[in-house]
Formats: structure tokens, C-alpha cells, sequence
């Protein structure tokens, strides 16, 4: 098991040193300098040089990757021009939004899709069975920004339960932090309920039809215990890999939802970054991103491998 | 009173009568085998006695049960809601496939402790796990192992030992050796002998095999195409059946020699193999270094033009890795191939294209060996790509002809592969290898995965195109009573070595290698 650790946290490594080269060199080409904009079109060219040369622009490409990277360890990401704040700062507060509206959703998602999922497999073709199917139909089919538009109409102004938007910091006020939370991760999550209740339906109504599912019920199981016991674990296995794949669009989702309830978070942060043209904070959120989906994705695989015995073997047990 | 009986029980799917009115008396201790070949109902009738029939199954007549109390129970009852307390308990039901039977999630321990946790609470200790296991003659210790840990004739002791558990009165087993090999479906069918008599249980055991049965059952029922039609003793129906049906499938178990014909004399062979050796290097983590697995081990032989050369050896011998080679579909690590001019292998290269198309394989399993969505007559065209010289009216001409050589319509051809039956499409698999015209055929487990009636066609087939074409053969198989009846000469592979290797008959009659008289002594004939 050691051994599969290391093997794989080396290949988080190198996935991450990949994203951060492809993210900074694709940026890096793209048109616009950082120093004129800071300055404004009407600078002179010998401060835009010397800006320049503060920010260590004239240095080649790979050098400055270099820095960026030192930089990544250390913390210091240089400074945001169109917020004049260090970047890393603002990544870590808006993470303080971020991360518990991304990972709030999954939850969410997975406590609503999953036993959705498995109801419908259980009363595969039945009534139950279709009404889900169908609603799930609907939720998949539903952009979240418009979903999220209609729980502000009716949670927000129609029945007041909730705040419309913004947010307020945790340390302020943890409660308003938490109400201000809850639309935007209901929104969030829904769609991606849905796609799980019907992975998870799928996945389990094939597993039913396997051979030690019969075994089990010649052993005197009935079919809602064997399904239990032997059908749902082994249903898990594909449906943890559409979770961590979903974590992809969840982070994704993060950024037009949070521009409907007008969060500051890292969706909006990038979003807005990117309008004024704030290549440094793109480049550093849009990394922090990947490596929230890296992670993700290695922890599902090391679920998989302590779920199923058989990759266990091969992780060297 | 008998144990269980079904009294004219039928089952039907919709419009489609599948089992029509049949009989089935097992006494307490009573070995019987229920035979017939597939879609005969043989499976259903087990299922009924279980009350696991598919939902969408409909069936009429009752079940008999006596396990102290006598029960009748009005087969169109039979369902989820209809309580059944018999199942795992007085009845345990063990099933064809090993590899697919046992939660892959779970120990094999905690898979017999909960039917012991369902009927017999009282026994549900570790120590009688491992009671159970020693009775199926695996280790007490093995019980914290998961069913990829095991052997396939291993699993298959497992789901004996749980249908055991529950203490059973009739054990029910489905085809339990047909997906292990000749030595280890002896050992399983030996095992549920000797704990069929030990234990004084009834056994319904239900092949499609004749010889695994005569060596298990004392009695012996007969289904062909849903309906019952002949039972008695097991020996006398065997020595001496009387219904068409039954002489058909007892004829057919023991394969004929095949005449045999004049083949024009060669002084060089068409294929010749030295030394072939095939590895398999695997590693856990990239910086170690790598577990290197010899598969195939300098394997060196020689085959004529018109003649058939068995290859046989127990389940992971090499077969079917040296095979492959032959075919070069792998590379060798060592050794080469010298065919009809071309030399390829080690060191030399891969197939030349001119030789691929000289070489043609059939494999075992007829349902997997097509892709379902295309239709015959593309699937049979495929190969004729490997022949750019011909126009498409010639390729035409090419697959009509092997589809008529193999006793097949022309107009069959626009169907898709589920339109055929196992046999058929086994001829369509051979009509496929022959469009080529090669001059070797590899034929791997060919009629395995036949029922018996149809083997004998298949075979006689085989025998045709050879007389016709003077194709080579590398037959291989895991039945030795075929490879008897279809070969010149035999070559016996285990740890992927040639340990023995001559005319057919002196290598079965005056074994010499520990292998093979194991193969021979675990062959079951009726």
C-alpha cells in the first residue's frame, strides 16, 4: 500500500507540474502586457521598462515559470494589479467560500442522488422507477444558472426565507455566512444529483442481473437484501469515478453560480480577473482549481483501491 | 413420498412454452442428473424447485417438497411474495460460473457466514467456516480470502461449501464443472460424491455432459427442447437408450475416428517452430524491476500440409500463448516461426503480410468471436482486406462459396450474429477462416462451447474442408476423447514445455509424462 502511495502522489506531482506549464505558457502567449496595463496607455516607455523590469518580465519565459513555481511553495504570488492586493491573499479568502459551497455540493449531491438511485433500481420499471427517472431527466436538462434565478425568486423574494446574495464572512457572522451558502449550494448541487441517481440506477440494475446476485438469493436472501448487501457496494465502483469527474464540473459550475448570487469566490475572482485582463491571479486560481480536481481525483482512486479488494492486490496489499 | 417432485409442471414466457408438462421425482438420497442440451429448460427446472424463476416466467403444476413436513405448493404461485423458507436451507443451489457466482467485494468466509448468520445462526463461528471449507477440501485458513484469490475450481468448492451450510437436504447443482478444466472438474465432480453420499443428501446435478453425469447420478432424466423424454437408471439408459434423442446425444459423446485420407507426400513441413518462447514481464511500480512469467518455454515442432496436430495440456499450460504466436498476433521472445517460405518470430521480424493470410484462427466461444453489430456478410468479408488483388465481385464469390461449404445459406448472410444459433455461428466462425483459403487453420477449443449433437457436425465439417482444401490444423483442446478422434498426432504442453509428443494413439494408450496420464485418468466417459 505504500508503495501505491508513493506511486500515485508522484503522479499528482507530475499532472500538477503539467497544468501549471501548460496554464502558464498558454497564457504567456496571449496577447496584452501586464506592465501597460498597470500603467495605462499613456505611460511613458521608460517606466513601462522599468515596471517591467520590477516584475521580472524581461527575463525569459522559463525563468519566470521558475519563479512562479518557487513562488507556489513560498506564497508569494506577486501582486494583483486590478485588486492591488498579493494574490496569494486573495486566493486563500476566497477559497473560504469556495471550498465549502464545491465540497457542500458534492455532499449534497451524493446524499440526494445515491439513494434516488438506488430506489429506482430497486423498483426498476415501476412507477417509482420512471417518476425519478424522468424528474432526474428535467434536472440534468436544466442549465444551473436558471435554476439557481428561480430559488432566489421563490426562496429569496417571494418567501424571504433565505438572503438573494453576497456573502459575509465567517469570522463577522457564521450564520449569515451558512444562510448565504445554502441557495447557492442547492443550485449547485441538483443537477449533479441527478446525473448520480441515474449513474447510480444504471449501474445497480446491471449489477442485479449478475451471477452472485442469483447466488445470493439462493442462499435465502430476499432481492431487496441481496441488493443491499451484495448489489449496492459493488454498484458503488463505477459511480465513485463519475463523482470525482463531476468534482471537475462542480468547480466549473462554481463560477456562474456564484456570479448569479454574486459571491466573492475564486469563480468570480477568476471571472472578473479575466475581464481586466489580470493574467497573474488567472493563472494562480486556475492552478489552485486543477489541484483541488487532482486531489479529488487521487483520493477516489485511493477509495477504490481500499473498497475493492482486488485493486488492493495490485496496490501490493 | 419422495423428497421433491414437480408434477406437470410447465413454464412459459409470454407465448413461448419453454418446459410443457414434465415430472421429476428425487428421492432422499438419490443422485439424479437432469440432461439435455442448451434451451432444452434444464436450468429453469432447477430454478422452479428454488423458486428463483425470472419474473416474467409463468408457470403452472405444483412442487412436492418433503423435509419432514410435506408441502405442495401450486407452481403458479411461485414469486417474490410466496414465502419460501427452503431456499439456502433445506435446498442449496450451486451454479455454473466460478469466476462471476461470489461477491468479488466480499471474503469467502463472511460469504459462507452469512447463510449460516440465515439459517443456522447457532453455527456461524469461525470454526465452522473453516469446518465447511476442510469439507470441500480447501484450507480452514483460507477463509479471510477474496474469491480473485482463488482458483477457478476453488471458487467453485466455495459455492459448494455455502450451498452446504444451510445443512441442505437437496443439493441443486447447475452445470458446476463445465467452466473448469478436464483435471479439476474431475476433482469437483469426485467431491460432490463423496459428500452427496456422506451427508445422505438428495442431488439433482444438471449437465450437458453425459460422461459427468454417468459419473456422478444413478438416475437420469432427459429434456429435449422443454419436454422430458426418457428417465430411469442412469447405466441402462446410457448402455442401451432407446428414444431417438437420447441415442443421438450418446452417440455423439463418443466421438468416431474420421477415415482417413491420402495426402500427397512433402519433404518439407509447412510449419515449422523452434525453440518459440513467450514472456510476460509484469511490474507493480515503475521503479522496480519487472516479474517475468515464461508462458510459452522453447517450444519447438513441425506440421505438414493436410494434417491434424492436437495440442492439449491442464488450463494455463501455454496453449493458447504459443498458439498466438503461431498466428503472430504476439511477438516471441525467443524462437521463430519458419511457414511455407516466411520466417518471422524473434530477432527475424513479424508476420509478413503474405503469410498472415495463409494463416487463419477459430476460437471457443462462438457468441463472443463476432462483433454484434455487423452483419455476416461484412464480418465475412473482413478478412478478404489481407487480399487487395481480388475485385469485389471475386470477394463475393469467396464468401458465398464458404458459407455453402460450411452448410450454410447465402441468404442468411444480411442477419446479425443473434440471428444464429451457437452451432451455426460456430460455422460461420469456420467459413470466416476459410475465405482466405489458408493453408493453416489454428483452431482453438472449436467445438467446446458446442452441445454434443452439433460437435459431431462441426467436426465432421472440419474434416470435409481439410480432405477438400488439405489445410493444415493445430487443433486445440481440452477434450481428449475429440482430440483422439480428430488428430494424427498429439503434443502434450504443461508449464509451457512440451513434455510429451507423438502419434494420437501410442501417447493416449502408453502415457509417459505425469500430465498426461493425469489428463487421461480425469477423463470422464460414459
Amino acid at each position: 500500500m505504500v508503495g501505491y502511495l508513493i506511486q500515485r502522489l508522484l503522479g499528482v506531482a507530475l499532472t500538477l507540474l503539467v497544468a501549471a506549464a501548460l496554464i502558464f505558457f498558454l497564457l504567456d502567449v496571449l496577447p496584452g502586457d501586464p506592465a501597460r496595463f498597470m500603467l495605462g496607455i499613456n505611460a511613458s516607455d521608460e517606466a513601462l521598462n522599468a515596471l517591467r523590469q520590477q516584475l521580472g518580465l524581461d527575463q525569459p519565459a522559463f525563468v519566470r515559470f521558475g519563479q512562479w513555481l518557487m513562488g507556489l511553495f513560498t506564497g508569494d504570488l506577486g501582486m494583483s494589479a486590478s485588486q492591488r492586493a498579493p494574490i496569494a491573499e486573495l486566493i486563500l479568502e476566497r477559497m473560504q467560500l469556495s471550498l465549502p459551497l464545491a465540497f457542500g455540493a458534492l455532499l449534497l449531491s451524493t446524499l440526494i442522488g445515491l439513494p434516488l438511485g438506488i430506489f429506482a433500481a430497486q423498483n426498476q420499471g415501476k412507477f417509482g422507477d420512471a417518476g425519478l427517472m424522468g424528474l432526474a431527466q428535467i434536472g440534468i436538462a436544466i442549465p444551473n444558472f436558471w435554476f439557481a434565478m428561480l430559488l432566489v425568486v421563490v426562496f429569496a423574494v417571494t418567501l424571504k426565507w433565505l438572503p438573494p446574495g453576497g456573502f459575509v464572512p465567517w469570522a463577522e457572522n457564521p450564520t449569515a455566512a451558512f444562510r448565504a451558502l445554502i441557495l447557492p449550494t442547492i443550485a449547485l448541487a441538483l443537477p449533479q444529483a441527478a446525473i448520480l441517481a441515474r449513474v447510480m440506477r444504471t449501474s445497480l440494475v446491471d449489477v442485479a442481473r449478475q451471477d452472485f446476485i442469483r447466488t445470493a438469493r439462493a442462499k435465502g436472501l430476499s432481492k431487496n437484501q441481496a441488493l443491499w448487501r451484495h448489489g449496492v457496494r459493488n454498484a458503488l465502483l463505477p459511480v465513485m469515478t463519475i463523482m470525482g469527474l463531476q468534482f471537475a464540473f462542480l468547480i466549473a459550475g462554481t463560477i456562474i453560480v456564484e456570479n448569479v448570487f454574486y459571491l466573492p469566490g475564486l469563480g468570480r475572482l477568476i471571472f472578473t480577473a479575466i475581464s481586466a485582463r489580470d493574467l497573474f491571479v488567472v493563472r494562480s486560481a486556475l492552478l489552485v482549481l486543477v489541484g483541488l480536481v487532482v486531489i479529488i481525483m487521487f483520493l477516489v482512486d485511493l477509495l477504490y483501491a481500499l473498497v475493492d479488494p482486488r485493486l488492493k492486490k495490485r496496490a501490493g496489499n | 413420498m419422495s423428497l421433491a417432485s414437480l408434477d406437470h409442471l410447465s413454464i412459459r414466457f409470454g407465448d413461448r412454452e419453454v418446459l410443457s408438462n414434465i415430472n421429476v421425482q428425487i428421492e432422499a438420497g438419490a443422485r439424479v442428473g437432469l440432461v439435455g442440451e442448451s434451451g432444452s429448460g434444464k436450468s429453469l427446472t432447477a430454478l422452479s424447485l428454488m423458486n428463483l424463476l425470472p419474473e416474467s416466467a409463468e408457470a403452472s403444476g405444483a412442487l412436492q417438497l418433503n423435509f419432514g413436513q410435506a408441502a405442495k405448493i401450486d407452481a403458479t404461485q411461485l414469486g417474490e411474495d410466496l414465502p419460501f423458507p427452503y431456499r439456502g436451507a433445506q435446498i442449496g443451489m450451486v451454479f455454473q460460473e466460478p469466476m462471476t457466482a461470489l461477491n468479488p467485494l466480499m471474503r469467502i468466509g463472511d460469504q459462507i457466514g452469512e447463510v449460516l448468520a440465515l439459517h443456522r445462526p447457532d453455527l456461524n463461528t469461525k470454526a465452522h467456516i473453516g469446518q465447511l471449507l476442510e469439507e470441500v477440501d480447501l484450507r480452514a485458513d483460507m477463509h479471510r480470502r477474496y474469491p480473485h484469490e482463488l482458483s477457478g475450481g476453488q471458487r467453485q468448492r466455495v459455492g459448494l461449501a455455502m450451498a452446504l451450510a444451510g445443512e441442505p437436504e437437496l443439493l441443486i447443482a447447475d452445470e458446476p464443472t463445465s467452466a473448469l478444466d478436464m483435471i479439476t472438474q474431475r476433482g469437483v465432480i469426485d467431491l460432490i460424491k463423496r459428500i452427496a453420499s456422506a451427508r445422505q443428501m438428495g442431488l439433482l446435478f444438471i449437465s450437458h455432459d453425459l460422461g459427468a453425469v454417468a459419473a456422478l447420478c444413478d438416475q437420469i432424466y432427459v429434456l429435449e427442447k422443454g419436454k422430458l423424454v426418457e428417465h430411469g437408471d442412469s447405466q441402462a439408459i446410457l448402455r442401451n437408450p432407446q428414444q431417438p434423442y437420447t441415442k443421438r446425444l450418446v452417440a455423439a459423446a463418443k466421438p468416431t475416428k474420421r477415415p482417413e485420407f491420402k495426402r500427397p507426400a512433402q519433404r518439407v513441413p509447412l510449419l515449422e517452430i523452434d525453440g518459440l518462447t513467450r514472456q510476460f514481464k509484469q511490474k507493480r511500480y515503475f521503479w522496480q524491476s519487472p516479474d517475468i512469467t515464461t508462458a510459452v518455454d522453447q517450444v519447438s515442432f513441425a506440421l505438414h500440409s493436410g494434417e491434424t496436430l492436437g495440442l492439449v495440456g491442464p488450463s494455463g499450460c501455454g496453449k493458447t500463448s504459443l498458439s498466438r504466436m503461431v498466428a503472430g498476433l504476439d511477438p516471441a521472445q525467443g524462437g521463430s516461426v519458419q511457414f511455407d517460405g516466411h520466417r518471422f518470430g524473434h530477432g527475424v521480424g513479424p508476420i509478413p503480410v503474405a503469410a498472415r493470410r495463409e494463416i487463419s484462427m477459430v476460437f471457443q466461444d462462438p457468441f463472443g468471436s463476432f462483433d454484434p453489430r455487423m452483419r455476416m456478410q461484412d464480418a465475412l468479408l473482413e478478412p478478404l482486406h489481407l487480399m487487395p488483388e481480388l475485385s469485389a465481385a471475386q470477394k463475393q464469390e469467396r464468401v458465398h462459396e464458404a458459407v455453402q461449404r460450411v452448410g450454410l445459406s447465402i441468404d442468411m448472410l444480411h442477419r446479425y450474429p443473434h440471428a444464429f444459433s451457437g452451432g451455426q455461428r460456430q460455422r460461420l466462425a469456420i467459413a470466416r477462416a476459410m475465405v482466405l483459403k489458408p493453408k493453416l487453420m489454428i483452431l482453438d477449443e472449436p467445438v467446446s462451447a458446442l452441445d454434443v449433437s452439433i460437435r459431431g457436425d462441426v467436426l465432421a465439417l472440419l474434416h470435409d474442408l481439410q480432405e477438400k482444401y488439405g489445410m493444415a490444423y493445430l487443433f486445440i483442446s481440452h477434450d481428449l476423447d475429440v482430440v483422439r478422434a480428430v488428430t494424427d498426432r498429439v503434443m502434450v504442453m504443461d508449464h509451457g514445455k512440451i513434455v510429451e509428443h507423438g502419434k494420437v494413439e501410442d501417447v493416449f494408450d502408453h502415457p509417459q509424462a505425469a500430465i498426461t496420464k493425469k489428463l487421461l485418468d480425469a477423463r470422464l466417459s460414459i
